[in-house]
Protein backbone atom coordinates (compact mmCIF):
# COMPACT_ATOMS: atom_id res chain seq x y z
CA UNK A 1 0.00 0.00 0.00
CA UNK A 2 1.54 3.47 -1.13
CA UNK A 3 1.25 6.56 0.47
CA UNK A 4 -0.50 8.04 -2.38
CA UNK A 5 -3.82 5.87 -1.82
CA UNK A 6 -6.08 7.68 0.44
CA UNK A 7 -8.08 5.56 2.91
CA UNK A 8 -11.94 6.57 2.89
CA UNK A 9 -13.41 4.19 5.21
CA UNK A 10 -14.04 0.34 5.77
CA UNK A 11 -16.26 -2.14 3.82
CA UNK A 12 -18.79 -2.55 6.94
CA UNK A 13 -19.47 1.17 7.36
CA UNK A 14 -20.17 1.39 3.31
CA UNK A 15 -23.28 -0.75 3.28
CA UNK A 16 -24.82 -0.96 -0.63
CA UNK A 17 -26.88 2.48 -0.91
CA UNK A 18 -24.57 4.35 1.03
CA UNK A 19 -22.07 7.39 0.24
CA UNK A 20 -19.46 8.82 2.07
CA UNK A 21 -17.60 11.69 1.21
CA UNK A 22 -13.60 12.28 1.25
CA UNK A 23 -11.09 14.87 0.40
CA UNK A 24 -8.81 14.12 -2.15
CA UNK A 25 -6.43 17.74 -2.43
CA UNK A 26 -9.44 19.62 -0.87
CA UNK A 27 -11.42 18.10 -3.96
CA UNK A 28 -14.93 16.50 -2.12
CA UNK A 29 -15.02 13.47 -3.74
CA UNK A 30 -17.82 10.95 -2.93
CA UNK A 31 -17.41 7.29 -2.37
CA UNK A 32 -20.22 5.39 -3.49
CA UNK A 33 -21.70 1.80 -2.67
CA UNK A 34 -23.82 1.03 -5.69
CA UNK A 35 -25.02 -2.41 -5.63
CA UNK A 36 -22.12 -3.86 -4.27
CA UNK A 37 -19.73 -2.23 -6.29
CA UNK A 38 -17.73 0.81 -5.42
CA UNK A 39 -17.47 3.86 -7.27
CA UNK A 40 -15.62 7.17 -6.44
CA UNK A 41 -16.51 10.42 -8.16
CA UNK A 42 -16.32 14.14 -7.65
CA UNK A 43 -19.15 16.14 -5.66
CA UNK A 44 -19.46 18.91 -7.57
CA UNK A 45 -21.71 18.62 -10.61
CA UNK A 46 -21.05 20.85 -13.48
CA UNK A 47 -24.25 22.02 -13.91
CA UNK A 48 -24.27 24.77 -11.11
CA UNK A 49 -22.32 22.68 -7.97
CA UNK A 50 -24.90 20.25 -6.33
CA UNK A 51 -23.40 17.41 -4.50
CA UNK A 52 -23.49 14.85 -7.09
CA UNK A 53 -22.99 11.87 -4.74
CA UNK A 54 -25.70 12.69 -2.32
CA UNK A 55 -28.18 12.14 -5.23
CA UNK A 56 -30.17 8.64 -6.72
CA UNK A 57 -28.10 5.81 -7.90
CA UNK A 58 -30.17 3.89 -10.48
CA UNK A 59 -29.04 1.42 -13.65
CA UNK A 60 -28.92 3.30 -17.02
CA UNK A 61 -31.96 3.42 -18.77
CA UNK A 62 -31.41 2.46 -22.43
CA UNK A 63 -33.72 2.80 -25.43
CA UNK A 64 -33.61 0.28 -28.24
CA UNK A 65 -35.19 1.27 -31.89
CA UNK A 66 -36.44 -2.41 -32.67
CA UNK A 67 -38.76 -2.00 -35.93
CA UNK A 68 -40.91 0.56 -37.46
CA UNK A 69 -43.84 1.12 -36.18
CA UNK A 70 -43.28 -0.81 -32.81
CA UNK A 71 -42.51 1.51 -29.42
CA UNK A 72 -38.73 1.95 -28.59
CA UNK A 73 -38.29 -0.47 -25.99
CA UNK A 74 -36.52 0.85 -22.43
CA UNK A 75 -34.86 -1.30 -20.07
CA UNK A 76 -32.42 -0.97 -17.53
CA UNK A 77 -28.98 -1.20 -18.54
CA UNK A 78 -27.75 -4.79 -16.90
CA UNK A 79 -24.15 -2.93 -15.47
CA UNK A 80 -24.22 0.61 -16.29
CA UNK A 81 -25.12 2.49 -12.99
CA UNK A 82 -25.95 6.31 -12.79
CA UNK A 83 -25.93 8.68 -10.05
CA UNK A 84 -28.72 12.01 -10.62
CA UNK A 85 -27.77 15.23 -9.06
CA UNK A 86 -30.41 15.65 -6.30
CA UNK A 87 -30.46 19.82 -7.22
CA UNK A 88 -31.59 18.86 -11.24
CA UNK A 89 -31.00 15.66 -11.94
CA UNK A 90 -28.27 15.66 -14.30
CA UNK A 91 -27.43 11.95 -14.45
CA UNK A 92 -23.74 10.76 -14.94
CA UNK A 93 -22.35 7.69 -15.60
CA UNK A 94 -20.60 6.17 -12.75
CA UNK A 95 -17.86 4.09 -14.58
CA UNK A 96 -17.00 7.41 -16.94
CA UNK A 97 -18.45 10.39 -15.17
CA UNK A 98 -20.00 11.01 -18.67
CA UNK A 99 -23.61 13.06 -18.74
CA UNK A 100 -25.69 10.38 -19.72
CA UNK A 101 -26.76 13.12 -22.34
CA UNK A 102 -23.64 14.82 -22.91
CA UNK A 103 -20.42 13.33 -22.61
CA UNK A 104 -18.99 16.82 -23.07
CA UNK A 105 -20.33 17.09 -19.19
CA UNK A 106 -18.41 14.89 -16.89
CA UNK A 107 -17.53 14.58 -12.93
CA UNK A 108 -14.01 13.39 -12.74
CA UNK A 109 -13.72 9.49 -11.25
CA UNK A 110 -11.13 7.81 -9.66
CA UNK A 111 -10.20 4.31 -8.87
CA UNK A 112 -11.36 2.69 -5.61
CA UNK A 113 -9.23 0.10 -4.36
CA UNK A 114 -10.30 -2.72 -1.53
CA UNK A 115 -8.04 -4.07 0.34
CA UNK A 116 -8.27 -5.92 3.69
CA UNK A 117 -11.66 -4.96 4.26
CA UNK A 118 -10.86 -0.93 3.88
CA UNK A 119 -11.57 1.34 1.07
CA UNK A 120 -9.29 3.54 -0.92
CA UNK A 121 -9.18 6.00 -3.30
CA UNK A 122 -6.04 6.47 -5.72
CA UNK A 123 -5.97 10.49 -6.35
CA UNK A 124 -3.53 9.58 -9.28
CA UNK A 125 -6.06 7.97 -11.00
CA UNK A 126 -8.11 10.64 -11.56
CA UNK A 127 -10.14 11.07 -14.92
CA UNK B 1 -26.10 37.66 2.34
CA UNK B 2 -24.23 37.34 -1.08
CA UNK B 3 -23.52 35.86 -3.94
CA UNK B 4 -20.02 36.80 -5.05
CA UNK B 5 -20.60 40.28 -3.45
CA UNK B 6 -24.22 40.47 -5.64
CA UNK B 7 -27.06 41.10 -3.61
CA UNK B 8 -29.92 38.97 -4.89
CA UNK B 9 -34.11 39.49 -5.11
CA UNK B 10 -35.83 36.32 -6.15
CA UNK B 11 -38.72 37.02 -8.01
CA UNK B 12 -40.37 33.96 -8.22
CA UNK B 13 -40.48 31.32 -6.08
CA UNK B 14 -42.89 29.07 -4.41
CA UNK B 15 -44.74 28.78 -1.28
CA UNK B 16 -46.08 25.26 -1.23
CA UNK B 17 -49.36 26.12 0.21
CA UNK B 18 -50.86 23.96 2.92
CA UNK B 19 -54.51 23.45 2.00
CA UNK B 20 -55.78 22.02 5.44
CA UNK B 21 -54.61 25.32 6.60
CA UNK B 22 -55.78 27.66 3.56
CA UNK B 23 -59.62 25.96 4.21
CA UNK B 24 -59.63 27.86 7.45
CA UNK B 25 -59.45 31.15 5.61
CA UNK B 26 -62.31 29.87 3.04
CA UNK B 27 -65.67 31.67 3.08
CA UNK B 28 -68.70 29.39 3.48
CA UNK B 29 -69.81 27.34 1.85
CA UNK B 30 -66.53 26.29 0.55
CA UNK B 31 -65.07 26.26 4.33
CA UNK B 32 -67.38 23.16 5.09
CA UNK B 33 -66.88 21.90 1.54
CA UNK B 34 -63.43 21.75 1.59
CA UNK B 35 -62.64 20.36 5.06
CA UNK B 36 -65.36 17.84 4.97
CA UNK B 37 -63.89 16.57 1.80
CA UNK B 38 -60.81 16.17 3.58
CA UNK B 39 -61.80 14.39 6.31
CA UNK B 40 -63.13 11.68 4.18
CA UNK B 41 -60.73 11.68 1.82
CA UNK B 42 -62.05 13.40 -1.05
CA UNK B 43 -58.84 15.42 -1.20
CA UNK B 44 -58.71 15.88 -4.82
CA UNK B 45 -61.95 17.75 -5.11
CA UNK B 46 -61.23 21.44 -4.56
CA UNK B 47 -58.01 21.27 -6.80
CA UNK B 48 -57.55 19.13 -9.37
CA UNK B 49 -54.66 17.32 -9.52
CA UNK B 50 -51.59 17.64 -12.25
CA UNK B 51 -51.08 14.34 -14.33
CA UNK B 52 -48.18 16.03 -15.71
CA UNK B 53 -46.26 12.71 -14.84
CA UNK B 54 -42.77 12.50 -12.54
CA UNK B 55 -41.44 15.92 -12.29
CA UNK B 56 -38.69 15.19 -9.50
CA UNK B 57 -37.29 12.21 -11.92
CA UNK B 58 -38.93 9.69 -9.58
CA UNK B 59 -36.21 10.64 -6.90
CA UNK B 60 -33.45 11.63 -8.87
CA UNK B 61 -34.12 15.47 -7.99
CA UNK B 62 -34.75 15.73 -4.53
CA UNK B 63 -35.40 18.38 -1.75
CA UNK B 64 -33.60 17.64 1.44
CA UNK B 65 -35.16 19.41 4.60
CA UNK B 66 -38.20 19.82 2.64
CA UNK B 67 -41.81 17.89 2.79
CA UNK B 68 -42.27 18.37 -1.15
CA UNK B 69 -43.78 17.17 -3.44
CA UNK B 70 -45.35 14.86 -1.07
CA UNK B 71 -46.28 17.68 1.32
CA UNK B 72 -46.31 21.04 2.26
CA UNK B 73 -44.22 24.18 3.29
CA UNK B 74 -44.41 25.92 6.62
CA UNK B 75 -43.90 29.65 7.24
CA UNK B 76 -40.91 28.76 8.90
CA UNK B 77 -39.28 26.72 5.59
CA UNK B 78 -39.18 30.39 3.84
CA UNK B 79 -36.06 32.04 5.46
CA UNK B 80 -34.35 28.79 5.81
CA UNK B 81 -34.91 28.37 1.71
CA UNK B 82 -33.86 31.97 1.74
CA UNK B 83 -30.92 31.18 3.48
CA UNK B 84 -30.26 27.75 1.15
CA UNK B 85 -30.63 29.42 -2.27
CA UNK B 86 -28.91 32.53 -0.93
CA UNK B 87 -30.95 35.34 -1.86
CA UNK B 88 -31.47 38.55 0.09
CA UNK B 89 -35.93 38.99 -0.30
CA UNK B 90 -37.90 36.86 -1.93
CA UNK B 91 -41.11 37.35 -4.06
CA UNK B 92 -43.45 34.04 -3.28
CA UNK B 93 -46.11 32.59 -5.63
CA UNK B 94 -48.05 29.75 -4.60
CA UNK B 95 -48.22 26.02 -5.80
CA UNK B 96 -51.33 24.18 -5.48
CA UNK B 97 -53.01 27.92 -6.47
CA UNK B 98 -51.12 27.89 -10.20
CA UNK B 99 -54.10 25.08 -10.36
CA UNK B 100 -56.70 27.76 -10.98
CA UNK B 101 -55.92 26.71 -14.91
CA UNK B 102 -58.14 23.38 -14.41
CA UNK B 103 -60.76 25.38 -13.14
CA UNK B 104 -62.99 25.72 -15.92
CA UNK B 105 -66.65 27.27 -15.16
CA UNK B 106 -66.44 27.42 -11.56
CA UNK B 107 -66.13 31.22 -10.86
CA UNK B 108 -66.95 31.24 -7.61
CA UNK B 109 -63.87 28.29 -6.30
CA UNK B 110 -61.48 30.05 -7.66
CA UNK B 111 -62.79 33.64 -6.35
CA UNK B 112 -63.43 31.19 -2.90
CA UNK B 113 -59.79 30.20 -2.80
CA UNK B 114 -57.75 33.37 -4.66
CA UNK B 115 -59.07 35.22 -1.23
CA UNK B 116 -58.35 32.46 1.23
CA UNK B 117 -54.85 31.98 -0.02
CA UNK B 118 -53.92 36.13 -0.03
CA UNK B 119 -55.33 36.10 3.40
CA UNK B 120 -53.55 32.76 4.69
CA UNK B 121 -50.05 35.14 3.00
CA UNK B 122 -50.63 38.08 4.80
CA UNK B 123 -51.33 36.22 8.35
CA UNK B 124 -48.84 33.98 8.46
CA UNK B 125 -45.88 33.52 5.79
CA UNK B 126 -45.52 37.43 4.52
CA UNK B 127 -42.75 39.60 6.73
CA UNK B 128 -41.49 42.58 4.34
CA UNK B 129 -38.95 43.22 7.38
CA UNK B 130 -37.21 40.24 6.08
CA UNK B 131 -38.02 40.37 2.90
CA UNK B 132 -40.38 38.15 2.36
CA UNK B 133 -43.48 38.97 -0.21
CA UNK B 134 -46.33 37.64 -2.38
CA UNK B 135 -48.16 38.07 -5.20
CA UNK B 136 -52.37 38.49 -5.28
CA UNK B 137 -53.64 35.28 -7.38
CA UNK B 138 -56.33 36.96 -9.84
CA UNK B 139 -59.22 34.80 -9.84
CA UNK B 140 -59.66 35.96 -13.69
CA UNK B 141 -62.89 33.79 -13.70
CA UNK B 142 -64.85 37.13 -12.41
CA UNK B 143 -63.51 40.25 -12.69
CA UNK B 144 -65.29 42.26 -10.65
CA UNK B 145 -64.43 39.78 -7.83
CA UNK B 146 -60.59 40.00 -8.94
CA UNK B 147 -61.45 43.96 -8.42
CA UNK B 148 -62.37 43.68 -4.81
CA UNK B 149 -60.05 41.39 -3.98
CA UNK B 150 -57.15 43.79 -5.21
CA UNK B 151 -58.42 46.87 -3.83
CA UNK B 152 -58.61 45.51 -0.36
CA UNK B 153 -55.57 44.76 0.22
CA UNK B 154 -53.36 47.38 -2.34
CA UNK B 155 -52.51 48.80 0.46
CA UNK B 156 -50.66 45.98 2.41
CA UNK B 157 -47.17 46.24 2.24
CA UNK B 158 -46.45 42.14 1.73
CA UNK B 159 -48.52 42.89 -1.60
CA UNK B 160 -46.02 43.53 -4.74
CA UNK B 161 -47.88 42.77 -7.63
CA UNK B 162 -50.88 40.74 -9.01
CA UNK B 163 -50.49 37.59 -11.19
CA UNK B 164 -52.16 35.52 -13.42
CA UNK B 165 -51.87 32.26 -14.53
CA UNK B 166 -51.21 31.87 -18.34
CA UNK B 167 -52.15 28.40 -18.86
CA UNK B 168 -56.52 28.31 -18.90
CA UNK B 169 -57.58 31.43 -19.21
CA UNK B 170 -60.06 31.30 -21.76
CA UNK B 171 -60.47 33.68 -23.52
CA UNK B 172 -56.91 34.49 -23.16
CA UNK B 173 -55.87 37.32 -21.26
CA UNK B 174 -55.81 40.44 -23.78
CA UNK B 175 -59.74 39.91 -23.90
CA UNK B 176 -61.33 43.22 -22.55
CA UNK B 177 -63.07 41.23 -20.11
CA UNK B 178 -60.30 41.29 -18.27
CA UNK B 179 -59.82 45.04 -18.29
CA UNK B 180 -61.42 45.86 -14.79
CA UNK B 181 -58.31 44.13 -13.37
CA UNK B 182 -55.80 45.82 -15.40
CA UNK B 183 -57.55 48.80 -14.64
CA UNK B 184 -57.59 47.89 -10.85
CA UNK B 185 -54.26 47.15 -10.98
CA UNK B 186 -52.47 50.14 -12.46
CA UNK B 187 -54.85 52.22 -10.43
CA UNK B 188 -52.94 50.31 -7.27
CA UNK B 189 -49.24 50.84 -8.81
CA UNK B 190 -49.10 46.69 -8.66
CA UNK B 191 -47.51 45.04 -11.45
CA UNK B 192 -48.95 42.23 -13.50
CA UNK B 193 -47.21 39.15 -13.70
CA UNK B 194 -47.89 36.15 -16.09
CA UNK B 195 -47.06 32.99 -14.26
CA UNK B 196 -48.20 29.72 -16.40
CA UNK B 197 -49.42 26.58 -14.90
CA UNK B 198 -50.52 23.19 -13.59
CA UNK B 199 -51.71 21.05 -15.98
CA UNK B 200 -53.21 22.83 -18.75
CA UNK B 201 -50.52 24.04 -21.08
CA UNK B 202 -48.58 21.43 -19.45
CA UNK B 203 -50.65 18.26 -19.50
CA UNK B 204 -52.50 19.26 -22.19
CA UNK B 205 -49.84 18.26 -24.70
CA UNK B 206 -50.10 14.71 -23.04
CA UNK B 207 -53.82 14.58 -24.13
CA UNK B 208 -52.82 15.17 -27.52
CA UNK B 209 -50.64 12.36 -27.65
CA UNK B 210 -47.03 13.38 -26.19
CA UNK B 211 -44.91 10.83 -24.42
CA UNK B 212 -43.17 12.23 -21.65
CA UNK B 213 -42.60 15.38 -19.49
CA UNK B 214 -39.40 16.04 -21.06
CA UNK B 215 -41.70 17.22 -23.92
CA UNK B 216 -44.72 18.20 -22.15
CA UNK B 217 -43.13 20.37 -20.04
CA UNK B 218 -40.67 21.81 -22.45
CA UNK B 219 -43.75 23.00 -24.52
CA UNK B 220 -46.33 23.49 -21.80
CA UNK B 221 -44.80 26.03 -20.21
CA UNK B 222 -43.36 27.92 -23.19
CA UNK B 223 -46.56 27.64 -24.93
CA UNK B 224 -48.70 29.14 -22.37
CA UNK B 225 -46.43 31.81 -22.06
CA UNK B 226 -46.60 32.78 -25.81
CA UNK B 227 -50.03 32.55 -25.85
CA UNK B 228 -50.56 35.49 -23.43
CA UNK B 229 -47.91 37.58 -24.70
CA UNK B 230 -49.76 37.20 -27.88
CA UNK B 231 -52.75 37.84 -26.64
CA UNK B 232 -52.05 40.52 -24.36
CA UNK B 233 -49.80 42.60 -26.27
CA UNK B 234 -51.68 42.35 -29.75
CA UNK B 235 -55.20 43.60 -28.21
CA UNK B 236 -53.43 46.17 -26.63
CA UNK B 237 -53.21 46.15 -22.80
CA UNK B 238 -50.39 48.04 -22.94
CA UNK B 239 -51.98 50.84 -24.59
CA UNK B 240 -55.32 50.65 -22.89
CA UNK B 241 -52.78 51.12 -19.30
CA UNK B 242 -49.76 52.67 -20.00
CA UNK B 243 -48.98 53.16 -16.39
CA UNK B 244 -49.57 49.11 -15.94
CA UNK B 245 -46.07 47.06 -15.65
CA UNK B 246 -46.28 44.07 -16.95
CA UNK B 247 -44.34 40.78 -16.20
CA UNK B 248 -43.71 37.29 -17.66
CA UNK B 249 -41.84 34.83 -16.02
CA UNK B 250 -41.15 31.04 -15.89
CA UNK B 251 -40.01 30.34 -19.60
CA UNK B 252 -36.57 31.45 -20.12
CA UNK B 253 -35.15 34.16 -21.91
CA UNK B 254 -34.65 32.46 -25.89
CA UNK B 255 -38.55 32.31 -26.84
CA UNK B 256 -38.71 36.09 -26.00
CA UNK B 257 -36.91 37.83 -29.28
CA UNK B 258 -38.50 35.25 -31.10
CA UNK B 259 -41.95 35.91 -30.54
CA UNK B 260 -41.14 39.85 -30.66
CA UNK B 261 -40.30 39.01 -34.54
CA UNK B 262 -42.56 36.83 -35.11
CA UNK B 263 -45.07 39.20 -34.13
CA UNK B 264 -44.16 42.32 -35.37
CA UNK B 265 -43.62 40.57 -39.03
CA UNK B 266 -47.08 38.93 -39.30
CA UNK B 267 -48.58 42.69 -37.76
CA UNK B 268 -46.70 44.44 -40.61
CA UNK B 269 -48.92 42.68 -42.87
CA UNK B 270 -52.20 42.60 -40.46
CA UNK B 271 -52.25 46.01 -39.00
CA UNK B 272 -56.07 46.91 -39.44
CA UNK B 273 -56.66 43.90 -37.43
CA UNK B 274 -54.90 45.72 -34.43
CA UNK B 275 -55.58 49.01 -35.05
CA UNK B 276 -55.55 49.90 -30.86
CA UNK B 277 -51.38 49.52 -31.53
CA UNK B 278 -49.27 52.81 -32.15
CA UNK B 279 -46.30 50.95 -32.95
CA UNK B 280 -44.85 47.18 -33.52
CA UNK B 281 -45.69 44.32 -30.65
CA UNK B 282 -42.02 44.24 -29.97
CA UNK B 283 -41.87 48.14 -29.14
CA UNK B 284 -44.08 47.08 -26.37
CA UNK B 285 -42.53 43.84 -25.28
CA UNK B 286 -39.78 45.90 -24.75
CA UNK B 287 -40.92 47.37 -21.74
CA UNK B 288 -42.38 44.19 -20.64
CA UNK B 289 -40.02 42.75 -17.53
CA UNK B 290 -38.76 38.78 -18.00
CA UNK B 291 -38.16 36.35 -15.15
CA UNK B 292 -34.85 34.86 -16.14
CA UNK B 293 -35.51 30.90 -14.86
CA UNK B 294 -34.68 28.40 -16.30
CA UNK B 295 -32.21 30.23 -17.56
CA UNK B 296 -30.61 28.67 -21.08
CA UNK B 297 -27.09 28.62 -20.96
CA UNK B 298 -25.65 28.10 -24.50
CA UNK B 299 -22.40 26.26 -25.11
CA UNK B 300 -21.27 30.35 -26.67
CA UNK B 301 -22.23 32.44 -23.62
CA UNK B 302 -22.33 35.32 -26.03
CA UNK B 303 -25.49 34.30 -27.79
CA UNK B 304 -27.38 34.63 -24.37
CA UNK B 305 -25.89 38.20 -24.60
CA UNK B 306 -27.11 39.19 -28.11
CA UNK B 307 -31.01 37.47 -26.63
CA UNK B 308 -30.91 39.89 -23.24
CA UNK B 309 -29.63 42.71 -25.56
CA UNK B 310 -32.60 42.14 -27.84
CA UNK B 311 -34.89 41.84 -24.88
CA UNK B 312 -33.87 45.45 -24.18
CA UNK B 313 -30.83 44.35 -21.90
CA UNK B 314 -30.65 43.90 -17.53
CA UNK B 315 -33.12 46.94 -16.88
CA UNK B 316 -35.68 44.32 -18.08
CA UNK B 317 -34.38 41.05 -16.03
CA UNK B 318 -35.48 40.00 -12.91
CA UNK B 319 -33.71 36.72 -11.64
CA UNK B 320 -35.72 34.03 -10.30
CA UNK B 321 -34.90 30.93 -8.40
CA UNK B 322 -38.16 29.03 -8.50
CA UNK B 323 -37.72 27.15 -5.75
CA UNK B 324 -38.36 24.56 -4.73
CA UNK B 325 -39.64 23.50 -8.06
CA UNK B 326 -37.44 20.88 -9.92
CA UNK B 327 -35.54 22.91 -12.69
CA UNK B 328 -34.94 26.00 -10.15
CA UNK B 329 -31.90 28.04 -10.77
CA UNK B 330 -28.95 29.29 -8.31
CA UNK B 331 -28.07 33.01 -8.22
CA UNK B 332 -24.49 31.55 -9.50
CA UNK B 333 -26.73 31.24 -12.79
CA UNK B 334 -26.46 35.43 -13.28
CA UNK B 335 -23.07 35.90 -10.89
CA UNK B 336 -20.86 33.51 -13.10
CA UNK B 337 -21.89 34.66 -16.43
CA UNK B 338 -19.00 36.32 -17.23
CA UNK B 339 -20.57 38.39 -20.60
CA UNK B 340 -22.13 40.16 -18.28
CA UNK B 341 -20.57 43.54 -16.32
CA UNK B 342 -21.05 43.50 -12.53
CA UNK B 343 -23.51 46.39 -12.86
CA UNK B 344 -25.67 44.03 -15.14
CA UNK B 345 -25.42 41.24 -13.17
CA UNK B 346 -26.63 43.08 -9.71
CA UNK B 347 -29.44 44.87 -11.98
CA UNK B 348 -30.94 41.23 -12.79
CA UNK B 349 -30.07 39.78 -9.62
CA UNK B 350 -31.73 42.54 -7.63
CA UNK B 351 -31.74 45.72 -9.03
CA UNK B 352 -34.75 45.64 -11.87
CA UNK B 353 -36.96 43.50 -9.16
CA UNK B 354 -36.39 46.61 -6.15
CA UNK B 355 -37.41 48.75 -8.40
CA UNK B 356 -40.30 47.38 -10.14
CA UNK B 357 -42.02 46.31 -6.98
CA UNK B 358 -40.21 48.96 -4.68
CA UNK B 359 -39.03 46.99 -2.30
Amino acid sequence: MTDELVHVCSVEDLNPGDYTVALIRDTPVGVLNADGNFFAIENQCPHQGGPVCTGLVRPVIVGEFIDVGKRVEESMHSERMAVACPWHGWEFDLQSGHHLGDPDFSIATYDVIVENGEIFIDPLSEE
Amino acid sequence: MSVRGFDVVDCDAHYVEPMEDIYDYLDEPWKTRAKDASKFGDTGGILPGSGSGFRFMSGRIQRPGLDYPAGSMTPADVPRIMTRVNVDKTILYPNRMLGFSQIRGDDDRMVALANAYTDYMLENVVDPNDGIFTFVPAPYSDPTEAVKLINRVKDEKGIVGIYFVTAGPEPPLGNHRYDPIYEAAQSSDLPVLFHTGEWVGIDDFPVRGYDKMVETHTLGFLWSNLAQITSVTVRGVPEKFPDLDIGFVESGLFYVPMIMHRLDTEYMKRQSEAPLLDKRPSKYMREYYYGTQPLEVPDDPSMLKHIIDMIGGAKRLMFATDYPHWDYDEPKIIANLDVLTDSEKQRILAGTAEELFDI
